[in-house]
């Protein structure tokens, strides 16, 4: 069942987001279902949809392959530090989504700074990074909840 | 490795994992045409979901931006919702015909041919600022083919697979094009870095630049066809490297809102 959901949310990603979010920076909902199946699925299950997650991602962006191994190591980060203690609290989710979000952010930057005519990372940062993680981590109350009642409390993580 | 360890490690359930685990380095370490194919396959997969999903989008965009008290209360009584739906439908007729009125008569007036192309999707990441349009090399468009609108220069082809292409938008960090003031004819390169506003690099210290002016191509390196509009200058600052100065450049062509364009094929 998490497998269709994480397409779904990739093609909403791509195709609808900008309508949905009404901005040039928008949540990133992979990400954050990648997060939601750490905590509720295991980290087998997260680091498997974390992979699939951030290849959708990459296949429809540009640039090198950045986001299936950054969603991966995201998929263990949530799992093993914030899966372990109260994960049912919204703070705590929240918590593991800024980290995730801010983790996806460092990587984004790094590839910026590498390249051949480096652009300003602190622009890309007041105008880019800073925005998607604080948007990416106030979906949380809303994505949640209903990734909760739609697959994890119904046991439709597999 | 005796047969019993080859057995154990098959039956290991872990073994999936460890798989992905190594895939992106695989994926990493593949030439960069290899890289290109296996992103253009799972664009090519995508691309069916993906008209599907950008048609919903646009039919039902109307209803998805919220505007203001008076129109969620006018949307609740059904006679009105069917037509303002019916006006909504209609209005995105009329700008439709507009956008693509204004961009026959700009490719009639263009020095180059030019196919027209729809945007079918925008880049999954924040970080990114591309485009896939609904056309690809089966239909002519190369790979570094620019694409502009009627307002002016938009982007570049990144990827070209067979029904589909990738394209860096003007904004994007990886774009660069060689540019110069209208009015001056101070050159320099044009530089996307993911903010709304581009940079103009590479101006002498005692560059003849003011704000307001207009940056066009320059059409050096011959790639991109001399003259087009690229935006104008919104404020000047000091290099980077303190050598010279450099300009933000405010785009002509709003990034963010593209549907149709045109791909430059080839000069005439």
């Amino acid at each position: 069942m998490i497998y269709p959901v994480i397409f779904a949310a990739a093609l909403v990603q791509a195709a609808a987001a900008d309508t949905l979010f009404g901005g040039a920076v928008k949540p990133d909902l992979l990400l954050v279902l990648v997060v939601f199946a750490a905590l509720f699925c295991g980290l087998t299950k997260a680091v498997k949809l974390g992979a699939l997650a951030g290849f959708l991602k990459d296949a429809l962006s540009v640039g090198p392959f950045i986001n299936t191994p950054g969603f991966m190591l995201c998929a263990v980060l949530a799992s093993l530090v914030f899966g372990r203690f109260y994960k049912e609290r919204l703070f705590n989710q929240m918590l593991a989504v800024f980290a995730c979000s801010a983790v996806m952010a460092g990587l984004n930057l790094l590839i910026f700074f590498a390249q051949d005519a480096p652009v300003s990372a602190w622009r890309i940062f007041a105008n880019t990074a800073a925005f998607s993680v604080i948007y990416t981590t106030a979906v949380v109350p809303l994505v949640f909840p209903a990734a909760y009642r739609l697959l994890a409390r119904r046991g439709r993580c597999a | 490795m005796t047969k019993t360890d080859l057995h154990v490690l098959f039956k290991n359930k872990h073994l999936p994992l460890i798989f992905l685990l190594i895939l992106p380095i695989l994926i990493a370490s593949l030439p960069d045409s290899y890289e290109e194919k296996v992103r253009a396959a799972a664009a090519k997969l995508l691309f069916a979901p993906l008209k599907i999903t950008r048609s919903i989008e646009k039919e039902t965009s109307d209803f998805l931006r919220p505007r203001g008290a008076s129109r969620k209360i006018a949307l609740l009584e059904e006679k009105l919702l069917a037509l303002s739906a019916r006006n909504a439908a209609m209005e995105e007729l009329r700008l439709e015909n507009e956008r693509l009125r204004a961009l026959l008569l700009f490719k009639k007036s263009a020095h180059f041919s030019a196919l027209p192309v729809s945007v079918i999707s925008r880049d999954a990441s924040n970080y990114r600022k591309s485009i896939i349009i609904d056309k690809g090399s089966s239909s002519g468009v190369n790979k570094n083919a620019y694409i502009v609108t009627e307002a002016g220069l938009a982007g570049r082809v990144y990827e070209a697979a067979g029904a589909l292409s990738k394209a860096i938008l003007i904004t994007d960090p990886e774009f660069r094009v060689a540019a110069m003031v209208h009015r001056s004819r101070e050159s320099g390169v044009i530089c996307g870095n993911g903010t709304p506003l581009c940079v103009l690099k590479y101006l002498s210290a005692e560059a003849d630049v003011k704000i307001g002016d207009i940056v066009v191509s320059s059409g050096f390196g011959g790639f991109c066809p001399k003259g087009l509009v690229i935006g104008e200058v919104a404020s000047i600052e000091k290099s980077d490297d303190l050598s010279g100065i450099q300009a933000r450049v405010r785009p002509a062509v709003r990034a963010g809102s593209i549907e149709e364009a045109l791909v430059i094929l080839e000069g005439r």
